[in-house]
């Protein structure tokens, strides 16, 4: 198996372009291993209330939702700094025109933050969770931070916040750590639209930041979660892919995860390697409608193997 | 409101004849008379010419009418806690430009909502700064909860609870908010590479002797005695700062922080054994204020804290 660092292998795979589309089997990215082609992404834009939409770049690169209104325009997530023309082109298409004032980032990892200093440099406040700053800045082994510092939020924030913006009222709020410990669920409660970040919510196989303070632990409790501050009718935006999700995709994420979760540590109980783990496939009645993109059945295996190995020794 | 409890600035906001009676009331253990009208907190009052002082090479200050006004300076922008009535605005305004700086005001942290201290949101918002304040301190201006502030007045358009971070300009700024104290709105603000802590109105510095000594506990915006006192022994436990900026008088110390929770728990330990028996109404806590405690009646922060004072503390 790979011995790189899952951490690192994750930020890589989500911060440069070696990441691929996390397009549906079959799709022309659905190939493991190949570069991302920002020149073949397409903006796909879904209108989800009167004022507020969300941009996917297709397929499944990132979901970024924005809020256009007199006080101007809010997004959540940046998306990569290749694709920065083609997403605001895709928000002036819908006839917004006022300035870009804030965008709030989900969590850290690169496909959610890297475009955050093109915006920045012309004024935009980028807000996120403490951890997420934190974690950005901090120094690899050869010194230097872990990523830009002009991707680098200015604005965070501990536990809860609450944005008044273009008369909506939008909550943003810290969940238990999952898909890592800096994550944000931004909810906008007039237009009942939840962005959920890479929280379990689209039928896919989530990276989890193992090495960012996440867990397949957090990814159960915190899919729970957002069925409880949801409602029924909550348009659920997922941080790829969807773009919009209800109840039904949650739960049966739900399901995988839970699965698949106590599949693998009973063979860590049992003593068998990773490699085995693996080759026993214990998602293989999952895969169906999931086989896309870097993060593989094998790659994902080891994510939820490093991560229950790493805490049962403890 | 809360300026309008120090009757030295009564006096110089709404006129000497006005200030003269809370002044002598002090000085005798009879009650006030006199009665302390409001700031008015919409029509422009007069006001003698703002000055800005300097705290450290990048922070500044503004006291005076309104509330005291701190000012951050980075290559990014100014971060000001607090703006004053929005009356107040072009003269604050005026004086920034003139020895502060030109950069453009970036951030605006509300210390909590009341109008002498958020004024200005109404002003810096449509400007394009970010204007922050505690959840609840948005919640209570959308509310209106305090008597006679201007109906125009804008709540801050981003909002927290626990902890905020700012980074400007290559300098942090930290943001607390907490439970019931001077309202439930307070926040604190600090500037750790300056050393400087602004914790408006949980304490009060250079006029405790001018009208600070009756703490306004705004129990209706969610302010509490009890509270007020944890609020004091968390800041004066840190060691992060050297300065205090107060919301209305003087800068002072963590000393001052320290005398203020003493006035406030010496209050509480004197109306609770007051009130002990069992026996006493809400009447009597705000006679007894009156002949023993030498709070001016009417006043504000008899009008405002007697009744919560005597719910909160009765037995």
């Amino acid at each position: 198996m790979n011995k790189q660092p899952l951490g690192v292998l994750a930020r890589t795979l989500a911060a440069t372009a070696a990441l691929t589309a996390f397009g549906l089997a079959g799709s022309a990215h659905a190939q493991q291993g190949q570069p991302l082609d920002f020149a073949k992404l397409e903006m796909k834009t879904t209108k989800l209330a009167d004022n507020l939409y969300v941009v996917e770049a297709a397929p499944g690169v990132g979901n970024v939702v924005f809020l256009n209104g007199p006080d101007g325009i809010l997004m959540v997530d940046s998306m990569f700094p290749q694709l920065h023309d083609k997403l605001v082109a895709a928000i002036r298409a819908t006839g917004a025109t006022g300035p870009i004032r804030y965008i709030i980032n989900t969590h850290l990892h690169g496909d959610h933050t890297a475009g955050n200093g093109l915006f920045a440099k012309d004024g935009t406040v980028v807000i996120a969770q403490d951890n997420v700053r934190q974690r950005m800045l901090a120094k690899k082994p050869d010194g230097t931070p872990a990523f830009p510092p002009a991707n680098v939020p200015m604005v965070t924030y501990a536990t809860t916040m609450t944005l008044h913006f273009d008369g909506e009222d939008i909550e943003i709020s810290h969940p238990p750590a999952a898909h890592t410990d800096g994550d944000s669920i931004v909810y906008f409660k007039k237009a009942n639209v939840m962005q959920v970040g890479d929280l379990p919510a689209s039928l896919r196989f989530n990276n989890i930041g193992v090495d960012d303070g996440g867990s397949v632990d957090g990814m159960i409790a915190d899919g729970k979660l957002v069925m409880k501050m949801a409602n029924a009718q909550t348009k659920i935006v997922p941080g790829h892919l969807g773009p919009v999700v209800g109840f039904k995709e949650i739960t049966i994420q739900d399901t995988m995860f839970q699965t698949v979760r106590d599949r693998i540590a009973k063979m860590i109980k049992e003593g068998k390697t990773l490699d085995q783990a693996i080759a026993a496939e214990p998602t293989k009645d999952f895969n169906e409608g999931r086989l896309s993109g870097n993060i593989t059945p094998a790659r994902w295996v080891t994510l939820i193997y490093t991560d229950l190995s790493r805490r049962m020794k403890k | 409101m809360t300026s309008a409890r120090t009757p030295a600035l009564l006096a110089l906001l709404a006129g000497a004849a006005l200030g003269l009676g809370v002044l002598a009331a002090h000085a005798q253990p009879k009650p006030a008379v006199t009665a302390a009208q409001p700031v008015d907190q919409v029509n422009p009052q007069p006001h003698p010419p703002f000055v800005a002082n300097q705290l450290a090479p990048d922070l500044w200050e503004v006291p005076g009418a309104g509330s005291n006004v701190t000012i951050l300076v980075t290559d990014e922008g100014l971060v000001l806690v607090d703006s004053k009535y929005e009356y107040h605005y072009d003269d604050l305004m005026k004086i920034i430009r003139e020895k502060v700086s030109t950069k453009p005001v970036k951030y605006v942290i509300d210390t909590h909502y009341h109008a002498d201290h958020s004024g200005g949101n109404t002003r810096f918002l449509p400007a394009g700064a970010t204007v922050i304040s505690s959840i609840r301190g948005h919640d209570n201006i959308v509310g209106k909860v305090q008597p006679g502030a201007p109906p125009n007045l804008l709540p801050a358009n981003v909002a927290f609870t626990g902890e905020m971070r700012l980074y400007v300009g290559g300098k942090e700024v930290r943001l607390q908010s907490y439970g019931p104290g001077h309202t439930g709105t307070d926040v604190s603000v600090l500037f750790p590479h300056d050393r400087v802590i602004c914790v408006g109105d949980l304490v009060h510095i250079g006029d405790l002797e001018k009208g600070g000594q009756y703490p306004l506990i705004d129990y209706n915006g969610g302010g509490g005695i009890n509270g007020w006192i944890q609020r004091l022994n968390t800041i004066s436990s840190s060691e992060a700062y050297d300065k205090v900026v107060p919301g209305h008088g003087t800068v002072g110390t963590k000393a001052d922080v320290i005398a203020y929770r003493d006035l406030l728990e010496r209050l509480r330990d004197h109306v609770s054994a007051y009130l002990r028996d069992g026996t006493k109404t809400e009447a009597d806590l705000r006679n007894h204020l009156v002949k023993d405690e030498h709070w001016p009646d009417p006043g504000l922060s008899i009008v405002r804290s007697n009744h919560g004072l005597y719910m909160d503390l009765k037995p």
